[in-house]
């Protein structure tokens, strides 16, 4: 047993109190992630101090019991118990016979569209690692046009003005199409909305990255400059302030540090 | 145009520009055929070959470009000026399907890798290797995304069709519609890959 507390929706208990009730269909195993959940794990054993052999051992027993009980709802069922599932001979026979009954009904199709969406991640996974190597030796290559951006690193660390900040802007604005200005409503461009909502997710958060705030649903230039209009009406009121650590590093938004306090850079 | 005249012309053309330039392009301000202009390039690489010259010309992104050789990188680094960072993995395979299945909406972005791309997805559109190029024809009108010129040069190739073969085509992958690599590059001109030397 690990002990580890750990929580998502729905659910509280320990790690092996969770692979259970997936196996019991008490939680949706498509809602939890895997990766989240044992690295919490781990992170909280980190910070009870320096974890022996043994926490660790049970730590990984209970996460290859998530992990197990994950596969068994949601990847479709063997030809026979204990047998791998994944066989592409399988996949490509179009499930006569193989599906035990549950071919005809939506839990037989879910698993197909699963199975062919698996095996295209596989097929693009190897070509990943072509264009890895292509990306780690081109790396090394330093195109002419990039010698200037390169070289371009003397702005203070710590410090963010308004020119980078529109600097930042116009990156995100080159990657939305021009003909999307005129496609947005105008009640969905409220300044003090997209206020409340950077403020929200800072509280929520801590920090966000600039570039976190153009991201999601955010995809018109319209919306894009009222977001940045709220984030400069932010730093006025003192209620944000803008960093950045490290030449070219991504600009920082954070909660400013008192009530009325001085922005930092613009 | 003498040809010694055009030579160096090209090569202050394929210099100065802070883009790859064309055969096309090139062809056309020197008013001389573009397969001479292939010819000069062929030459000048040669050159900068035999002579072991600190830069090389690359054909990346559909023109030439002039580039240092991977084996100065670690003194280039040194006058402060950094390699680009690598991808991440989650961004190698977010941008891997978008290269092939463009244009692709971020939902079935989702779907294939079974995680969301929000985030990625915002990292490689502000490195300008991935853009939105209109909206599916579909319920919500989502966002297709596809490459950009910067996606070519930033992995070296030069189009798209320079991508590695995948294996797998429409008739094995019911509903997938992968895009097919594996035919050979019409503009593949065995200069893509990085010199060592």
């Amino acid at each position: 047993m690990t002990g580890i507390p750990v929580s998502v929706s729905g659910f509280s208990g320990t790690l092996e109190d969770l692979a259970r009730a997936i196996d019991r269909g008490d939680v949706d195993a498509r809602s939890v992630s895997v990766h989240e959940v044992i690295r919490a794990c781990f992170d909280e054993l980190g910070r009870q101090g320096e974890p022996g052999l043994d926490d660790v051992g049970g730590l990984l027993a209970a996460a290859s019991a998530l992990v197990a009980a994950k596969a068994r709802a949601i990847l479709p069922p063997g030809r026979d118990e204990g047998e791998a599932q994944a066989d592409p001979a399988v996949f490509g026979s179009e499930g006569e016979g193989e599906g035990e009954g549950a071919d005809e009904d939506g839990e037989g199709n879910g698993n197909k569209a699963l199975i062919a969406h698996l095996m295209e991640y596989r097929i693009f996974k190897e070509a990943v690692e072509e264009l890895a190597r292509r990306d780690e030796a081109w790396r090394a290559v330093f195109l002419r046009s990039s010698l200037p951006h390169g070289a371009r690193g003397v702005l203070p660390p710590e410090r963010v003005g308004l020119p980078d900040l529109i600097q930042a802007l116009r990156r995100i604005l080159e990657g939305i199409p021009e003909d999307e200005f005129t496609a947005i409503p105008a009640d969905d461009l409220s300044i003090e909305e997209k206020m409340d909502s950077i403020i929200g997710r800072l509280r929520q958060r801590g920090k966000l990255l600039f570039r976190e705030l153009f991201e999601g649903p955010v995809i018109t230039r319209s919306e894009v400059i009222a977001v940045f209009l709220a984030l400069l009406e932010l730093i006025r009121l003192a209620k944000a302030v803008v960093r950045q650590d490290s030449h070219f590093g991504d600009i920082l938004i954070l909660p400013a540090a008192g009530a009325g306090g001085p922005g930092n850079g613009v | 145009m003498e040809y010694r005249e055009a030579r160096a012309a090209v090569e202050a053309m394929v210099f100065a520009s802070p883009r790859p330039v064309t055969t096309k392009e090139m062809g056309e301000i020197l008013a001389i055929d573009p397969r001479t202009v292939d010819a000069i390039v062929d030459d000048l690489r040669r050159e900068y070959d035999e002579q072991g010259r600190g830069v090389q010309i690359v054909f990346v992104a559909g023109g030439y470009q002039m580039a240092t050789r991977p084996v100065h990188a670690d003194y280039i680094t040194r006058l402060s000026i950094e390699p680009r960072h690598a991808l991440s993995r989650p961004a190698l395979e977010t941008v891997a399907m978008i290269a092939y299945r463009q244009p692709i909406t971020r939902a079935e972005l989702e779907m294939i890798r079974g995680v969301r791309v929000d985030g990625v997805l915002g990292t490689l559109v502000e490195r300008g290797l991935v853009r939105p190029v209109g909206r599916k024809k579909a319920p919500g009108r989502p966002v297709l995304y596809g490459t950009t010129q910067e996606f070519l040069r930033w992995f070296g190739l030069a189009s798209l069709d320079d991508l590695p073969p995948i294996e797998g085509d429409e008739a094995t992958l019911p509903g997938i519609g992968l895009r097919s690599a594996s035919r050979p590059s019409p503009r593949s001109r065995g200069v893509t890959r990085p010199s060592r030397g």
